[in-house]
């Protein structure tokens, strides 16, 4: 069923002519309503006064149409009130306020979030804090107790502080700055044992692990990393006793040399022709060889033949016949071999001028050795100077390697610090396609304390650890994200003493923008129980005694870090282990006997472009040298006959490797060239049975016409006497 | 957006009270002159929250103008840099910048001095427009627009019938 309009509450009021004007009039904006309200409304009078009152005609109203249109016109009306939303506004205040005590309240609780999750976003483990108070009113903040762990030792804390207060400016701190006057942080230890593990949680430990990954590592550390690796690795073993020992070494002497000699690139080039040659021929001549064995053997029977035992012309004339088939064989021998021959003739000539250049190489060979090794008149151990340098050389790279990381991600923190401001992160597309870019403007600062949006004035440190005698302070000035704005350069001085060590660093780090150096310090570490041992490195000597050093530390606006340092070890005592030859041994180990104190000189320069480069320096080892120079020296005409004993070998060695490869060559033409022969004398052979089995018939031909012969000139001279006696 | 734009016509073709909709825009102008990163402009904006305007004016109006008025940009750094230079209120500036979470309205900021002070400059004269236009605009535009022939073609557009007579038009909006 449909529901009845009712009409507004509004229109079925009576209004005086002012309440009328004001409240229904006054509010109509739009001419066709106003005439629609107009119309609608008519006047009556009010009985007991009189007054003329406006109200709703109700016949103007018969349809619901009119009734609805008339309600829409009652809402619009009942929208227009005055300016200020007082509901509104009290509800606004009301929050703020709320906001307000819920800050008040749990200000502790929020301090202690955001410190915790901060240092072990940092740390990677768990954080604790005892007690803590963010006091507004006061402009202090103290912390108590703040225990982080060690996340590669979770029972074990990183470090613990015993009390941290902080006084903050609380007008800087309205204008969104944290300018902190005074920092206190007492009673620093660490290694402590905590009684939980302080590991975090798989997700936070996940978070902390992507986190790390995704660090980009400084050029400089880089350079100092790879040089350890080095180090560790034995690569950089190009100095000390094992270079002395390479340099006494006829072996290894005579290999360095073996690239100047003539012969290895002739026996080479022997090696890699001739064989081919001789694989060519080897065939071929066995082939001719064969055949001139088999004609030589199938007449053999021919060239036996004794021909004076031929009785008729008959049997003169078959002999003949097999002398001329004998001879043809042989002849097409002749042929095969001494086209074999010719051929072998052109092979055979390069084989013999190689083999001749060979011989030429071997004698100037022989003749550069021999002057080789008269022009040795000493032993040169520039190789061996760095006997101790290189030890200490080790040593710092090492240390290096485990102290400018650290020194690094604070000196990265305090540049990112810096940059904070001044980077401009590329807009996302979502950014660029919301957001039209405005100036950022200029910003005017009215008096004097106008402090950048980070400034620590003072943070002073103070650690004590009874336990281990530990006990060190800090004090570090300055600490700004915009240096420029203040004009200063972090200050810091830091001491701290343990037993008998000690270390004191004072300097300046600068991240003004045209600042000259951005770390710019100076050092001095004493009392150091100083133990290096060289473990099994053959001559390299291990050193202990007490370590100290004085020198500076900078670090270039490009992160080239310049260290320049003087190092003292009192107490020194040196030692090295056995090693072959014993006499090199014997003198070494005397000269590091006597050594009792060392002094070094170290300038390093470490920067991502050209690596490390560390120059140590230290009187001991021109005195090491030259006590190893004179034992040196008595052993250099070992070495040279050592050094010729080695060429000798080796061109003995090459002349046995060609001569193999040219021996067989010619052997192999030589078989051709002797089939050859062998071929033509049989054909020889044969002709001159050819020439005897001819003689042979004519000689039987005439034994046969002799008495026939004999028999006509007897009956001749019978006849003629006959003849004769008729006269 | 379309909620914005509805409202306002709506607002303009009902009985909306003018001075609603000429405060919303001025304060719109206002707001949007002010770059928006600082407390002033926050509290401007709550302002504009207990104040009786209609917001559909001011939302629309305030976005809309965040697209142009970044070309105004270098003049409103010019005021500001003005404004913030006058030697006699330095005084006052220094008061103000050493006086607690004054600082957070960035007020130093030649932009925000610049944005507030062209923001105000131009408040009466938008409002007074404003004002001035909107009964002309519901007595003799509105007809003449209604009553013209443009507008007669285009209501006819099917596309438009269709917009017309569907009970939720944000469908086609999407």
């Amino acid at each position: 069923m449909k529901k009845k309009v009712k009409l507004s509450p509004l229109f079925r009021k009576k209004y005086t002519e002012k309440q009328y004007q004001k409240k229904i009039l006054k509010k109509l904006f739009i001419a066709s309503d106003k005439e629609l309200i107009e119309s609608s409304f008519i006047t009556v009078q009010e009985p007991k006064k009189g007054k003329t009152l406006y109200q709703i005609n109700p016949e103007s109203i018969a349809t619901e149409e009119q009734i609805e249109e008339l309600n829409g016109i009652a809402e619009q009306l009942k929208l227009q009130k005055g300016r200020f939303n007082f509901v509104a506004i009290i509800s606004g205040l009301a929050c703020i306020l709320i906001l307000a005590l819920v800050l008040t309240v749990f200000r502790n609780p929020l301090s202690r979030l955001i410190l915790t999750s901060a240092l072990e976003g940092s740390f990677g483990a768990k954080c604790e804090i005892g007690r803590i108070d963010f006091d507004l009113l006061n402009t202090r903040f103290t912390a108590e107790h703040i225990a982080v762990a060690n996340k590669d030792a979770p029972m074990k804390n990183l470090f613990e502080i015993g009390k941290t207060e902080l006084y903050f400016n609380l007008l800087e701190m309205t204008r969104g700055k944290l300018v902190v006057e005074n920092v206190e942080v007492t009673k620093v230890q660490w290694n402590t044992v905590r009684a939980k593990s302080g590991a975090l949680s798989v997700k936070k430990q996940k978070a902390f692990d992507k986190k790390q990954k995704k660090a980009k590592p400084n050029p400089v550390t880089a350079s100092i990393t790879n040089e350890v690796g080095k180090i560790t690795s034995g690569v950089s073993a190009d100095s000390g006793i094992a270079a002395i020992k390479n340099q006494l070494d006829p072996v290894q002497f005579f290999e360095k040399e073996k690239a100047s000699l003539l012969s290895p690139p002739i026996v080479a080039q022997i090696s890699s022709t001739v064989p081919a040659l001789s694989s060519k021929w080897d065939a071929k001549s066995t082939e001719v060889r064969a055949d001139v064995d088999k004609t030589i053997s199938d007449g053999k029977k021919v060239s036996e033949l004794k021909v004076d035992s031929i009785k008729t012309v008959e049997e003169a004339k078959i002999a003949l016949n097999d002398i001329n088939a004998a001879i043809a064989s042989t002849q097409k021998s002749v042929a095969l071999a001494q086209e074999t021959s010719q051929a072998i003739s052109a092979d055979t000539s390069t084989v013999s001028a190689l083999s001749k250049n060979a011989e030429t190489a071997m004698k100037a060979d022989t003749l550069r050795i021999k002057n080789m090794t008269d022009s040795v008149k000493a032993l040169n151990l520039d190789s061996g100077k760095g006997m101790i340098s290189g030890v200490f050389n080790t040593y710092l790279i090492t240390k290096l390697g485990s102290f400018y990381p650290y020194a690094e991600k604070g000196l990265s923190f305090l540049r990112n610090m810096q940059n904070a401001k001044k980077k401009n992160e590329k807009p996302t597309m979502e950014s660029k396609s919301s957001a039209i870019e405005r100036l950022a403007g200029r910003e005017f600062i009215f008096g004097d304390n106008s402090m950048p949006k980070i400034l620590f004035k003072n943070v002073s440190v103070s650690a004590i650890d009874e336990a281990n005698g530990i006990s060190g302070s800090a004090i570090i000035q300055n600490i700004t994200d915009d240096a420029d704005r203040i004009n200063k350069p972090i200050f810091l001085k830091l001491d701290s003493t343990q037993k008998n060590m000690s270390e004191y660093v004072s300097g300046t780090i600068d991240l003004r923008t045209l600042a000259e150096y951005l770390v710019n310090s100076e050092f001095t570490v004493a009392g150091y129980p100083l133990v290096l041992d060289s473990g099994a490195q053959t001559g390299v000597p291990s050193i202990a005694g007490n370590l100290k050093a004085a020198g500076t530390f900078s670090i270039a606006p490009d992160e080239t870090v310049r260290i320049s340092s003087g190092l003292f070890v009192s107490n020194a005592k040196a030692t090295v282990a056995a090693f072959e030859p014993e006499f090199l041994y014997s003198s070494f180990n005397d000269s590091l006997s006597d050594i009792k104190e060392i002094k070094l000189d170290v300038k390093a320069e470490i920067s991502g472009k050209n690596g490390v480069n560390l120059d140590i320096k230290t009187d001991l080892d021109s005195v090491l040298n030259k006590a190893l120079q004179g034992q040196v020296s008595k052993q250099v005409e070992q070495f040279k006959a050592g050094v010729r004993k080695q060429g000798d070998s080796y061109l003995a060695e090459q002349k046995k490797i060609y001569s193999a490869e040219i021996g067989r060559f010619n052997e192999i033409s030589g078989k051709a060239n002797s089939a050859l022969a062998d071929i033509k004398k049989n054909e020889q052979v044969l002709q001159s049975k050819k020439a005897e089995a001819e003689k042979r018939i004519q000689s039987i031909a005439m034994e046969k016409a002799a008495p026939v012969q004999k028999a006509a000139t007897d009956a001749g001279l019978n006849a003629a006497n006959s003849i004769r006696k008729l006269f | 957006m379309y909620d914005y734009i509805e409202s306002f016509f709506t607002a303009l073709n009902e009985n909306v009270h003018p001075g609603d909709i000429a405060h919303a825009i001025a304060l719109a102008f206002l707001l949007a002159f002010i770059p928006n990163n600082n407390l002033l402009w926050m509290l401007i904006f709550f302002i504009t929250v207990f104040v009786r305007i209609h917001k559909g004016s001011f939302f629309l109006v305030l976005i809309l103008l965040s697209f142009v008025v970044p070309f105004a940009d270098v003049l409103i750094e010019q005021i500001g840099y003005v404004v913030l230079s006058l030697s006699f209120m330095e005084g006052i500036y220094t008061f103000l910048y050493q006086t607690p979470f004054i600082g957070l309205t960035n007020f130093n900021n030649t932009m925000v001095t610049g944005g507030l002070i062209l923001g105000l400059i131009t408040y009466i004269p938008v409002y007074l427009g404003v004002r001035a236009f909107i009964p002309y605009y519901r007595k003799d535009l509105y007809p003449k627009i209604i009553d013209s022939k443009l507008v007669k073609a285009f209501y006819k557009i099917p596309l438009i019938q269709k917009i017309i007579n569907t009970p939720d038009p944000r469908g086609f909006i999407k």
